[in-house]
Order: C-alpha cells, then sequence, then structure tokens
C-alpha cells in the first residue's frame, strides 16, 4: 500500500496516483502491488445529458403558468365582450413568447439560433395579428423586413470556414439593393422612387464603402486603428446623406441642389482630410497621440 | 387503502413539513437524496436481498409509497407495484428516475460485497433511512441469525406503531413563537469549470481514535472537528482567491442536526434542521484555533430549543399560510425553486452531514468491513460531505460534481495528516 508523497495520503491499494493531486505513485522496478476490493463499479458511466437546473427550470414553469392564466383570462374577457374572433392573437402572442422563453433556456445557446427562433416567431405573429383583423396586408412588407434584418445581421454570424468578410459585407450589400427594390415594387407597382433615389444612393455608398476598404486592406500595416474605422463609418455615412438629399430634391423638384446636407458635406470634407492626415502622415498622427513634447 | 380527509385523493399521505421542498425542487445538479451503504465481507446474494427489501415494505408500509403531484401539494400514496434491486453503478447519491424504481422513493442497490440505500429526501432523513437500512441487513441475515437485531426502535416482529409515521413538526409548532432569520449570501467556491451530473467521491477513512485524539486537542467533538475543517479549508481556497478582504463573503456551514435527541421523540419522517456555523472572512484571517472555538460555540447555540422552535415555526407556519396552501401546485413549484436557492443553498458554503456513530450487532462485527453515507451535492455548492462511524473507522466521504478539481478534499486530508491523523484515500474518479 503506497503514500502520497505529496499530500501524505495512504492510497487504497493498486492506486496509480493520488486523487487528491494527481501525484503518480511511482514503485520499485519489478514490485508489483496486489489490488485492493474497489470503492465502486469499475466500469465508468458516461456523463449523463445536461438536464435543466433548478433556476432554469423554476423560471420556464412560472412562464408557463402565468401564460396558460393569461390565456384564460384575456381569452375569456375577448370572448365575454363580443371580440371571440382575435382571440389567435393572444394566443399565438402567449404561445410564442412561451417557445421563444423555452427556447432561450433550453436549446442552443448562440446568437445565430437565438435571434432566427425569435425572428421567426415575430414573423408569425405579425401575420397572424394581419391575417386575423383582415387580408393579409402590412404584415407582407413586414415579414419581408425582418429577412433583410436576418440577412444582414444573423447570416454573416454563421460559422462558415469558406465565407471571408469580403463575401459577408458583400451579400449585406445585395441584399439590402433587393430588398429596396422589392419594397418600391411591392408597394407602388413599378420602381418610381428605386431608380431615381435608392439605387444611385446605393451605388454611392457601395462606392464609397470598397474605396475605404480597399485603401485600408492595400495598407503595408495590417492593423487598423479604431479611430480609422469610426472616421471611414462617418465619412460613408455624410456621404450617404449628402447624396439622398441631392437626389431627393432632384426627384421631388427637378433640381440638382442641396437643401439641408450643405453642412454634411463640408463634414465628409473634414473627416477625410483627418482620415487621410491619420493614415499617410506617421508624424502628424505621433503629434496627437505621442505624450512627449514636441521639437 | 388510507382514506385520511375528505376532498383528497384516495390514498393521499400529507409529506412532513422539511420534505415539503423537496419534490419541487428536484432537477439536474439537485437531486435531493443520499445514500448509506454496508459492505460485508462475504458476498451479497441478490434473491436473499429482495427477499428482505419485500419484508421491510411489508413492515414498514410508509416506505411502500410512490411520490405524486396534487393539485395543491406533492403528496405520498401508497404503491402497489412491485420492489427492484439494482446492481450497483460507479456514482452514488445521483438523480432519482422513479420510473425506472417502480416509482419507490427508496432504492436497494448491490454489489459483490454491497448493500446500498438510496432515498428520496422526501421521504425521509439520514436518521430514518439508517433504521430502514438495518433492518434490512436484519432481515438480509434473518436465514442465518433469526434473533439478529441492531437494537433500534423499528422491530420487524412488532406492529406499525404511532410514532413511525408522524410528523413532530406539525405538534411542535407553536404560532405565537417569532419568527426566525435568514443570512446574507454566503461564499461558494466556484472551482473548475469542468463539472457534471455524476458524483464524484473522494473518500477518507481514518480511525476514530486518531480523530478523537485531534478534535479532543481544540476541544471539540468529532462532528465539530470535521466542520471546524471544512471551514478551514473553504477559507484557504477564498483566500487563495485573492480580491479586497472587506468584499470577502462569509464562510457558513450547513449542518443538520437530528433533532430527535433534542427533543426526545421519535418518527421515522424527516425531522431534521439545519445549524449554521461559520465565520465572516472579511474580518480577517481565522487560523483553526479560532475556527474551532467559533464552531464549538456556534454548534451549542444552534442546539438551543427555544431557537429551534423559533425556526419550526417558519417554516410550519409558510405551509399553513392560507395564501399559500390554496395555491395550486403549478403556481408553488417555480417559486418553491427560486427561492429555495435564496433561503437555502445561497446562505451557506458548504453542507456537512454527521450520520454519528453506527452500533454493529456482536454477530455482525465480523462480517461487516465498511460503511459509508453519501449526500447529493448541489450546483452553487458543488463539494459536500458526509461522516459516518463504525467499529473503529470513521468513513469521510466528498461527493462532487467536479470532473477534476478536487482542491478542497487535499487541503481538508492534508490539515488532518497535520493534525496527526493517518488518513487512507481512495476514489471512483477514473485515472488519468
Amino acid at each position: 500500500m503506497a503514500y502520497c508523497v505529496r499530500c501524505g495520503v495512504k492510497l487504497a491499494a493498486g492506486s496509480k496516483e493520488c486523487p487528491l493531486c494527481n501525484t503518480p505513485v511511482l514503485l520499485p522496478e519489478g514490485f508489483v502491488e496486489e489490488s485492493g476490493r474497489p470503492l465502486f463499479a469499475q466500469e465508468l458511466e458516461a456523463a449523463k445529458k445536461d438536464g435543466l437546473s433548478k433556476a432554469r427550470k423554476g423560471v420556464l414553469e412560472l412562464m408557463i403558468a402565468l401564460g396558460v392564466v393569461a390565456f384564460i383570462s384575456v381569452g375569456l374577457a375577448l370572448a365575454l365582450s363580443g371580440h371571440g374572433d382575435i382571440i389567435p392573437i393572444p394566443l399565438v402572442a402567449i404561445i410564442s413568447s412561451l417557445i421563444s422563453l423555452s427556447y432561450a433556456l433550453m436549446g442552443r445557446q448562440s446568437y445565430v439560433a437565438q435571434s432566427t427562433v425569435t425572428l421567426l416567431l415575430a414573423s408569425v405573429l405579425l401575420l397572424v395579428i394581419d391575417g386575423t383583423l383582415g387580408p393579409l396586408s402590412w404584415s407582407l412588407i413586414a415579414v419581408y423586413s425582418i429577412a433583410l434584418y436576418w440577412v444582414v445581421w444573423v447570416l454573416p454570424f454563421i460559422k462558415y470556414p469558406e465565407r471571408t468578410v469580403t463575401v459577408k459585407l458583400g451579400t449585406s450589400l445585395i441584399a439590402v439593393f433587393v430588398y429596396l427594390g422589392g419594397l418600391n415594387y411591392l408597394l407602388a407597382g413599378s420602381f418610381t422612387w428605386f431608380v431615381p433615389i435608392a439605387l444611385p444612393m446605393w451605388v454611392t455608398t457601395v462606392t464609397a464603402t470598397i474605396i475605404l476598404i480597399a485603401s485600408l486592406a492595400a495598407r503595408k500595416q495590417r492593423t487598423i486603428a479604431i479611430a480609422e474605422i469610426v472616421l471611414s463609418t462617418l465619412f460613408i455615412v455624410f456621404v450617404s446623406l449628402t447624396a439622398l438629399d441631392l437626389l431627393l430634391t432632384h426627384y421631388q423638384k427637378g433640381v440638382w441642389a442641396l437643401r439641408w446636407s450643405f453642412a454634411l458635406l463640408v463634414g465628409s470634407f473634414v473627416v477625410l482630410f483627418v482620415l487621410l492626415a491619420y493614415v499617410l502622415s506617421i508624424r502628424f498622427r505621433r503629434y496627437f497621440t505621442s505624450t512627449r513634447v514636441p521639437k | 387503502m388510507l382514506k385520511i380527509e375528505k376532498g383528497v385523493p384516495e390514498g393521499f399521505i400529507a409529506l412532513d413539513n422539511s420534505a415539503l421542498i423537496y419534490p419541487p425542487t428536484e432537477a439536474a445538479f439537485n437531486a435531493n437524496t443520499f445514500r448509506i451503504s454496508i459492505d460485508l465481507k462475504e458476498e451479497i446474494q441478490p434473491q436473499r436481498l429482495k427477499q428482505a427489501l419485500d419484508d421491510v415494505l411489508a413492515r414498514c408500509p410508509y416506505t411502500k409509497v410512490t411520490l405524486k403531484k396534487g393539485f395543491y401539494w406533492y403528496y405520498l400514496t401508497p404503491n402497489t407495484k412491485d420492489s427492484i434491486i439494482h446492481p450497483e453503478g460507479s456514482y452514488p447519491a445521483g438523480r432519482f428516475i422513479f420510473k425506472k424504481n417502480n416509482g419507490y422513493l427508496i432504492r436497494v442497490l448491490y454489489s459483490k460485497h454491497r448493500i446500498a440505500l438510496e432515498c428520496f429526501h422526501a421521504l425521509s432523513d439520514g436518521t430514518g433511512v439508517l433504521e430502514i437500512l438495518k433492518l434490512l441487513v436484519e432481515r438480509y441475515f434473518a436465514p442465518e441469525y433469526p434473533d439478529l437485531s441492531f437494537g433500534g426502535d423499528l422491530r420487524y416482529d412488532e406492529p406499525v406503531q404511532e410514532w413511525e409515521h408522524s410528523d413532530p413538526f406539525q405538534t411542535l409548532f407553536d404560532p405565537k413563537l417569532p419568527g426566525y432569520p435568514s443570512y446574507s449570501k454566503a461564499y461558494h467556491y466556484k472551482g473548475s469549470p469542468s463539472f457534471d451530473e455524476r458524483v464524484k467521491v473522494i473518500s477518507a477513512k481514518m480511525k476514530s481514535a486518531d480523530l478523537k485524539k485531534a478534535a479532543n486537542a481544540y476541544q471539540l467533538t468529532i462532528g465539530q472537528y470535521v466542520s471546524a475543517l471544512f471551514i478551514y479549508a473553504l477559507q484557504e481556497l477564498q483566500l487563495a482567491q485573492g480580491g479586497k478582504m472587506r468584499k470577502r463573503k462569509p464562510i457558513r456551514l450547513s449542518v443538520p442536526m437530528n433533532l430527535r435527541r433534542i427533543f426526545d421523540v421519535k418518527t421515522m419522517r424527516n425531522f431534521t434542521l439545519f445549524a449554521v456555523v461559520g465565520i465572516e472572512t472579511k474580518r480577517g484571517y481565522y487560523s483553526f484555533e479560532e475556527i474551532a472555538h467559533h464552531v464549538r460555540f456556534q454548534m451549542a447555540l444552534a442546539q438551543d430549543k427555544k431557537a429551534i422552535l423559533s425556526q419550526i415555526r417558519r417554516n410550519v407556519a409558510g405551509e399553513r399560510a392560507l395564501a399559500l396552501r390554496f395555491v395550486p401546485t403549478i403556481f408553488k413549484n417555480p417559486f418553491f425553486k427560486l427561492l429555495s436557492d435564496h433561503l437555502g443553498d445561497q446562505q451557506y458554503s458548504g453542507v456537512i452531514s454527521n450520520l454519528g456513530h453506527v452500533n454493529l450487532p456482536g454477530k455482525l462485527e465480523d462480517l461487516v468491513q465498511r460503511m459509508d453515507f453519501h449526500l447529493s451535492p448541489g450546483l452553487l455548492n458543488k463539494v459536500v460531505l458526509s461522516a459516518v462511524g463504525f467499529k473503529d473507522e470513521v468513513i469521510l466521504n466528498f461527493s462532487s460534481f467536479f470532473n477534476t478539481d478536487t482542491n478542497l478534499e487535499r487541503i481538508y486530508c492534508e490539515r488532518l495528516i497535520h493534525d496527526h491523523v493517518p488518513v487512507e484515500i481512495a476514489s471512483n474518479r477514473g485515472e488519468k
């Protein structure tokens, strides 16, 4: 029977290491220790599947109970007041919130899975509300917008090794383009504002984005400072809004002029100047960031 | 079938006051079970064990029950299904799957040399289940030694007595007494992030004479000494964690007290309350001598009958409150789950349960090799400690959810070695 050289405890016969500190048992060469009677069955059972912990189970049960009470009381109130025809709305609202909560507690704990389920449930709820109140109309546009949100804010986060940042960004920009065209066609039956306003504005934004990304990607220095990202985003927003003002004025008044975005245009030049100065001039950058007193 | 009163389901047997919390809070990492086992030198015969179990169930009808969920409360009801004995696995005191046990709240397991009795806490506490295990062993040896008796209160040849299924909490309830205060949040050892639902055990065996000598050196009893050691180990872990001293949470232990001795009553149901002993580590480092001093006096104060009656008043008043009685189970359950942490697990840093010394009948002295007592850990307190003594030995079992983290156990055992208590260690953890 061996003793642990670190803890000083006596180890059960046949132990190969100390269960307290994992120090191996080193026996003299040729010495074979008799195995003692093991404390438990030696065939180790596999780890059990994770069940719901007490607190999670509690929250879930509480929500289900409150959901049942809420549905009964709302359902009764609607039925007794002669509005029984809209009972599907609270029913679906309660069921979707219960599913959403259950999935949050029990389902895959990832942003993609959780947001996909939540957006799906929201879409179903909007369709049910619209469908219950009359023929489907505004809910189609709402669901269409939710789909765009999913493509822009959820799809890029799905882990897919072959998809680069450029592909993800490109997918989002194309989705916005398709969305705007589709929206115009759905509402007006033709591309009334899409061609004169949305299309050129989209082209301006995409061009500004591509130029800035390409200039950053072409740099020898691999690291990109947060200031550069902030300034680039500001420049793209300012230029896009100026383009929107210009296109909107032309669409409404028939003249090429700026109405409210002149300050933004000036601002975009200032931002561009600072950005260029920041990127190009190391000395200039040091002037603002270094703690040394300039000579 | 028993019909207790009007308006209740057929065969309704109310849970005792202390048991009410266990069924609604049963969940993953909160099994609310424990195990007592006895290892024999001879090989176990499963057929004999099954017969012994049937004898016990026939003699103790309050164990031949199953748990049902009523509209207002969980309740027990007679179980007509056949009993089952199970071969023992690698991990003790795990979550009960009632269906696999034909609905019984006690589970008999056997291995080559071991008879183990696991119990869901809603049925009884450690002292109650120990009596059942004794009766089971008596019945197991009945063909060889018909006169074998542990000398306990439960006699096979006697009919069921009223005290066996009484709930002393209800008779001791005095509505005139004041309530009982609750405690702030205590320190919890977070440990390694790798853990799962399997109960990993480190078992420390030592001579009771050595342990008694070490305990007496600090003017403690064995029960107080093993509790003081637990607090000491937790303090070392809290200290190693770092952080500002004044932000340290107190270290408190929950120590079940067997109220049968204090109130001189007998029951086979739960009759336990928890003494809370600990130290305020934000005041500074406590030497072991200082911890021993605190434990000695706090344990003594915790056994004050008036304070215990006040605690009973709080618990039973909660059960009897109209606002709670007539709330359906589906609403009570989530609140029990959410409040049990707040009023229980969060208030203490560890659980230690001491079953005491088990006296074996003379004929069994040579046949018994070992006894064990295991508790199920919880999600907040992932390591719990149970102690049992027999013949001239004491076994401490650390039950843990951690897969590899054994820091608490190591510090504990190193201190035992420091206090000149030789310790023999065994584990069900797979060697890496």
